[in-house]
């Protein structure tokens, strides 16, 4: 039996010049999910995306892909993998049947036409098949790639920000070929910058800053870690003592200042009533209310120096 | 790995035909030089000159049809002395030509002439003229020295009496004179080919690092070999696509000579794919260089004109300066030229071989090193 996993990142290093890109990360991904890789820009997602994908060679530490060495991919790996490049990669001159039938030659697609009517079908394309893609929405353009990524039917896709610059409603279009693509059993690796787009699509995420790994669960577990999120809405004179007073709670890991007033974040065992009691007995509250962080304030409290 | 090559070389050519301004700017200079040949070709050959003939005499009536039947000399027009002096200063002519009506008085005591009036504002076109004048008179007493001897060849080996001291005997290369817009058009093809070839296949290099399909094209299972191959034979079709049909027109037009036999059309064919596959690989080798749509127009156009000048695609290599002979021999296009005037122009094909194989050993290098660097570029892009 082949491994469980369809990507093995043993501590992998890579440098650009003098610039270290990539910082001895380890990352597996079980076969079958959706792992999010979230970052700044200049994390090294796509330098972790790229060497997945063979193009670029790890100084140091091995990738498998599906079992075989990344780096030494060849036809046969490159045949399993689907790629969504950040900049879509289409050729806007020609029409989206021709982009498709292009792809088709080069990933020797067999019973290449029925299986491009499919993917044009699955992305709600079939109508504009023969329009030329110059006159394609934004949107519209990611959706082809995606069916030129799905075209070859690879079981593992990468999607280096597959929603970056479309509207609202191509986001949600897209989100919703992604979880298709989960249900259908296929594993997705994505880049994304917008962490709600991992918390609604991956069952895992990991999150890089400066080329390390900093943390990787599902979004539920990372949202524990972080802990109960306690909103406190005060004076602005009273913020000054109520923060001293935050700060030198135990239970507080963390204060952030807001418009409203105040927001800790709360360790699993503290009560949030104890510390409100606390406050109060120094400042007055206007009012205050407890809730989960959500993956921003995850990926914040992470990814900022303490 | 055919399915590769053809599907590469299929797309480029769909991505080409959907690229009219690319298409425009690879063949348009190339035309407009052409037109700009036969415009100095006609210019430089033919002058408008008044033609006023006084006098009615048996002589003088010779001596009329003599520079009346010299249409390659003079856009000629008859008219009286009052208008021809009118036209002249209008500038509307270049010169007169008067016979006097004495002239056949004069003819019989050997002391004739003709008047030339002249407007000499540009000594090049005034020389043309008075050599022009000077033949017609010459043609008077010694036919073979004229128009019809410079147009059908003189008499092999046969020495006609003239009345000077030394007679010419001349033995041409060719049966026929080659027209002087035939043989310029010969570089004007070869400027069209490398226009076509290296600025399509720059164009089309130089777009895919720029939206990104080269990575595209390299994260295929294709290999990169095909994938290289079918860009290097999608710029080959393209190119010949947009020069065979300029060509057939080129020879329905007789802007080009006839082909003398099928071993110089094949010649001329052979000469033609070398020359197209150098470009290509030129072609692909500057759209690595400059990976920007923009940059690689400007630079691709001026790289095939300064091929052409220096090339020979003004005069023959060999009269040129000796720098620009050295400077010819490291370019492909002056061994083009020089073969296509060969193919076109000579009965034998004696030399024609030299010129193919410095030629195919330019299409060889240029295309061995775009197929090393094109997939390496692709890799790290």
């Amino acid at each position: 039996m082949g491994s469980p996993f369809a990507v093995e990142v043993s501590n992998v290093q890579c440098s650009f010049g003098g610039i270290r890109a990539i910082d001895g990360l380890s990352l597996r991904i079980a076969a079958g999910t959706v792992v999010g890789i979230v970052g700044a820009n200049g994390a090294g997602k796509t330098t972790l995306i790229d060497m997945i994908c063979g193009l670029v060679r790890p100084q140091h530490g091995t990738i498998l892909v599906m079992g075989q060495n990344a780096a030494a991919a060849g036809p046969a790996l490159r045949a399993r993998i689907g790629v969504l490049p950040q900049e879509t990669a289409l050729y806007d001159e020609v029409s989206a049947r021709q982009n498709l039938d292009f792809a088709a030659s080069l990933y020797a697609v067999p019973r290449a036409a029925a299986r491009i009517d499919e993917v044009l079908l699955l992305v709600g394309l079939l109508e504009r098949q023969h329009d030329v893609v110059r006159t394609f929405s934004g949107g519209m353009q990611r959706r082809l790639a995606i069916a030129r990524a799905l075209l070859h039917d690879p079981p593992l896709l990468i999607l280096d920000e597959p929603t970056v610059g479309v509207d609202l409603e191509a986001r949600h279009q897209i989100w919703s070929h992604v979880r298709s693509l989960r249900a259908a059993g296929r594993t997705v690796v994505l880049t994304t910058n917008y962490l709600d787009e991992a918390e609604a699509l991956c069952d895992r995420v990991a999150i890089l800053r400066a080329g390390r790994l900093l943390a990787e669960d599902t979004p539920a577990a990372l949202t524990a870690r972080t802990g109960r999120c306690l909103e406190i809405e005060c004076s602005p004179e009273s913020s000054g003592v109520a923060r001293e007073t935050l700060e030198r709670h135990k239970g507080v890991l963390r204060v952030e200042s807001g418009d409203f007033g105040l927001r800790a974040y709360l360790g699993a065992t503290v009560n949030p009533e104890d510390v409100v009691h606390d406050l109060r007995a120094v400042c007055t509250l206007a009012a205050f209310r407890t809730r989960s962080p959500d993956l921003a304030e995850v990926f914040r409290s992470l990814t900022t120096p303490q | 790995m055919i399915r590769a090559i053809w599907g590469m070389a299929r797309n480029d050519i769909a991505v080409w035909l959907r690229s009219p301004a690319a298409i425009a700017a690879a063949l348009l200079p190339a035309l407009g030089m052409g037109i700009l040949v036969a415009v100095l070709t006609n210019s430089v050959g033919q002058q408008p000159v008044a033609l006023v003939v006084e006098g009615q005499g048996r002589l003088t009536k010779r001596i009329a049809k003599i520079i009346r039947a010299d249409s390659e000399a003079y856009l000629l027009t008859e008219m009286n002395a009052a208008e021809a002096e009118r036209a002249i200063g209008e500038q509307r002519v270049a010169a007169i030509i008067v016979v006097p009506t004495d002239f056949d008085d004069a003819a019989a005591y050997g002391n004739a002439a003709i008047d030339l009036y002249l407007n000499n504002v540009d000594i090049d076109l005034a020389d043309d003229l008075r050599r022009s004048v000077t033949r017609s008179a010459a043609e008077f007493d010694a036919p073979q020295l004229g128009l019809l001897g410079e147009l059908h060849g003189p008499s092999e080996n046969l020495l006609l009496p003239n009345p000077y001291r030394v007679a010419i005997s001349e033995r041409d290369l060719r049966e026929t004179n080659v027209s002087f817009l035939q043989y310029q058009v010969i570089p004007i093809v070869v400027l069209i080919v490398v226009s076509a070839g290296l600025l399509g296949t720059a164009l089309l290099t130089a777009r895919d690092f720029e939206r990104g399909t080269a990575k595209l094209l390299i994260l295929s299972p294709a290999g990169h070999l095909p994938i290289v191959f079918g860009r290097l034979l999608g710029g080959t079709m393209i190119t010949l696509g947009l020069v065979a049909p300029l060509v057939a027109v080129g020879f329905m037009a007789r802007f080009m000579p006839p082909i003398p036999s099928w071993q110089h059309g094949a010649a001329l064919a052979a000469l033609l794919v070398a020359v197209t596959l150098t470009s290509v690989g030129l072609g692909a080798l500057l759209g690595i260089a400059i990976r920007n749509d923009r940059l690689v127009t400007m630079a691709g156009l001026n790289a095939a004109v300064y091929l052409f000048f220096l090339g020979g695609g003004f005069t023959t290599v060999a009269f040129l300066p000796p720098w620009i002979q050295t400077a010819s021999r490291a370019l492909p296009t002056s061994y083009a030229i020089e073969g296509l005037r060969q193919a076109l122009f000579y009965p034998d094909l004696v030399g024609f071989a030299h010129n193919l194989s410095a030629i195919a050993a330019f299409g060889v290098a240029s295309i061995t090193l775009a197929a090393a660097l094109l997939a390496r570029a692709w890799r790290r892009a």
